[in-house]
């Protein structure tokens, strides 16, 4: 099955119906007892389009998957293709510790403060891609200084100083 | 005369180049933007004569516009929101090894650029203010589809994704408020939502997250060695030997740049962009465009830094700013006593030549200034990909929280850069999906209050003569390709000639 087209058709599609369900609670804007277009008309009206859209990406992947079956051998070479760009056990794992990482890190910091945050988050990004430690925590160090000097002595941008410590 | 010379006293230029440096080191920063560089140089400016203050923002500015371009070609993270059409071919470059090449090109189309957006705002500024000026809602709803359509053909190889990615793009644009209503849309009570989503962040995880997901997918095979394996320098004569071939290129791309920056509200973003997909178009190598071709890094770079002289354009002629960064020197004009408006090269004829004189010398300026940059930045790449990697992701968090100073931001950014990545494993573009965001409320906003208008009718859409320009314009960009590919079938020529 040719299923990035029709996942891609069908998740457009999806969205685009919940997008219009939402927008049909949207209030309608009247002037002077004249209907004008209000806050539903243009989500709604790029929602059409991307329906069209979807539905067309669902029956160009359902084609497809026709045409593949008939051509064996292209068939072969798209598997081929995919073989090539499949993600490994390390690779996904690097990808969740930063996922994981930038959504713990606002939470992280507000305990132990941006600087150290930054620092000990610096550290585990750079040992999960594979830098040795000593090296990992002198780079992590000037990461974390450079940035300080730069957003919080010359921005003044405001960093949390942290429950645990504060320095 | 003596209005030129008053510009070469020490106490003018040094300040500029001082400027020049900030500009350098903040564009190259992602996150952070021109508009930035210029706010945080305007409070310095306070106690300097008007020329001196001048020439710190007009320096800050060309040179931040182009640093933006740095880290877009060397990390594939825009700078600036200007460089994100430099990204395409100049990060592909620099994975062939051609990375300097392609900042040295970018360096000198960025001040060929700049110079032939200066020589325009001198010799047509009144002419072109004029043709701006009658842009209503209904032109306005034109350029911002023309812009879509141009992101539908940016995209590589499939038009429909490329133009469902932006379609996202603008459905993206409509969380937040409603201008019209004040009614929040799609924000399910989030307060950080009812600013809509600031497209700075989205614009760094598309590009950056993504970038730094794809390179660490395979585990640890290619993480070990440095991001680029090139010996880092500036390749001048190289760069102008590709240059002296392609005038028509870096004018064409400077002209529209600078027209689309004369636009109030469009912008140095949108001239990239719109330059870069009307070279694509236009060009016989438009299928290599995305590959890593010198003319998809001269026609970005060009047109952003020639934006910056059409930006003026209103902003001097009718005190209307041009983009965000001049309704900041608007400011300061007025602080200065200066009145922008038609009187303006009448009352403050000095100051006027001046500018003028100013931006003339940043962009020649910009050349050596840029070089030293170049040198500075590109020492990243000597690192090991596993810490380049590991400085993207920070720098990309705090270059997003950095914009309003919200942690929401950092989020956005995760969920644009996790969608990024996904788009890129089933082949849809993501640059379509930026324009989107940035156009979408313009595009809303001028169809609403053109519809208003007109009580729902769409005749004078359509009519008015510049918007018929528009149509004509937009029908070719879509249909252009097939209808030569025709005609070159009927007449027996060779369409792939």
């Amino acid at each position: 099955m040719n299923y990035k087209n029709i996942v891609y058709g069908s998740i457009l599609s999806l969205l685009s119906i919940i997008v219009i369900l939402i927008s049909l609670e949207f209030p309608s804007y009247v002037v002077r007892g004249q209907e004008l277009p209000g806050p539903s008309f243009f989500p709604q009206v790029i929602s059409i389009f991307l329906i069209v859209i979807g539905i067309y990406e669902i029956i160009v992947g359902i084609l497809r998957t026709f045409k593949l079956k008939k051509l064996n051998e292209e068939g072969l070479k798209k598997e081929e293709e995919v073989r090539k760009t499949v993600v490994t056990k390390k690779g996904l794992f690097n990808i969740t510790v930063v996922i994981a990482g930038i959504i713990l890190f606002v939470p992280f910091i507000n305990l132990v403060g941006f600087k150290l945050g930054l620092f000990i988050f610096s550290t585990i990004l750079m040992t999960t891609f594979g830098v040795r430690l000593l090296r990992a925590l002198i780079y992590s160090g000037i990461v974390t200084v450079i940035i300080i000097l730069i957003f919080e002595y010359l921005f003044k941008i405001p960093f949390p100083e942290g429950i645990l410590f504060s320095f | 005369m003596e209005n030129v010379l008053q510009v070469f006293q020490p106490d003018v230029l040094f300040p500029m180049l001082i400027a020049m440096f900030f500009g350098i080191f903040v564009g190259g920063i992602p996150g952070l933007t021109a508009t930035m560089a210029v706010a945080l140089i305007i409070p310095i400016t306070y106690y300097m004569s008007p020329l001196a203050a001048l020439a710190m923002v007009v320096g800050v500015t060309f040179t931040s516009i182009f640093a933006g371009d740095i880290p877009a070609t060397n990390l594939r993270i825009p700078g600036t929101p200007s460089s994100g059409a430099a990204v395409l071919d100049g990060h592909e470059m620099a994975k062939k090894g051609k990375g300097s090449l392609a900042l040295s090109l970018d360096l000198f189309c960025s001040a060929i650029g700049g110079l032939i957006g200066v020589l325009i705002l001198i010799t047509v500024s009144s002419p072109l203010a004029k043709l701006a000026l009658q842009f209503t809602n209904y032109e306005y709803f034109w350029l911002g589809i023309f812009g879509l359509s141009m992101s539908a053909v940016l995209s590589s190889g499939n038009v429909i994704k490329g133009l469902s990615s932006a379609l996202l793009g603008v459905l993206i644009s409509t969380i937040g408020i409603d201008i019209t209503t004040g009614y929040p849309r799609f924000t399910f009570g989030n307060i950080e939502l009812m600013g809509g989503i600031e497209f700075i962040p989205a614009m760094i995880g598309l590009f950056g997250i993504s970038e730094v997901l794809k390179n660490i997918e395979r585990g640890s095979s290619g993480l070990g060695v440095p991001t680029i394996k090139e010996k880092m320098g500036v390749p001048i004569l190289e760069a102008l030997k590709i240059i002296i071939k392609k005038p028509f290129v870096i004018i064409k791309s400077a002209i529209i740049g600078t027209f689309i920056g004369a636009l109030p509200g469009a912008g140095a973003d949108i001239g990239a962009w719109v330059a870069y997909g009307t070279e694509k178009k236009t060009s016989k190598k438009s299928k290599e465009f995305g590959t890593g071709i010198v003319d998809g890094v001269i026609a970005p770079t060009s047109a952003n830094n020639a934006a910056l002289g059409g930006t003026w354009i209103p902003a001097l002629v009718f005190g209307i700013p041009g983009d965000s960064i001049t309704a900041i020197v608007l400011g300061a004009f007025l602080m200065f006593g200066i009145q922008p408006g038609p009187l303006i090269f009448e009352q403050s004829g000095d100051i006027v030549t001046g500018l003028f004189t100013l931006a003339i010398i940043a962009n020649i300026f910009l050349i050596f200034v840029g070089y030293l940059g170049i040198r500075a930045y590109s020492q990243i790449l000597k690192m090991n990909t596993s810490i380049v990697m590991a400085i993207v992701v920070i720098f990309s968090m705090i270059g997003s929280y950095a914009i309003r100073n919200s942690f929401f931001d950092i989020y956005v950014m995760l969920l644009f850069g996790v969608v990024g990545y996904l788009f890129e494993k089933i082949n849809v573009p993501t640059p379509p999906m930026i324009l989107g965001i940035i156009l979408g409320p313009m595009i809303e906003d001028n169809l609403r209050v053109g519809l208003t208008k007109t009580g729902g009718d769409m005749t004078l859409f359509f009519t008015r003569p510049i918007s018929l320009v528009f149509v004509i314009l937009i029908t070719l960009t879509f249909l252009g390709g097939p209808i030569s590919k025709l005609i070159g079938k009927i007449f027996g020529g060779d369409e792939n000639k």
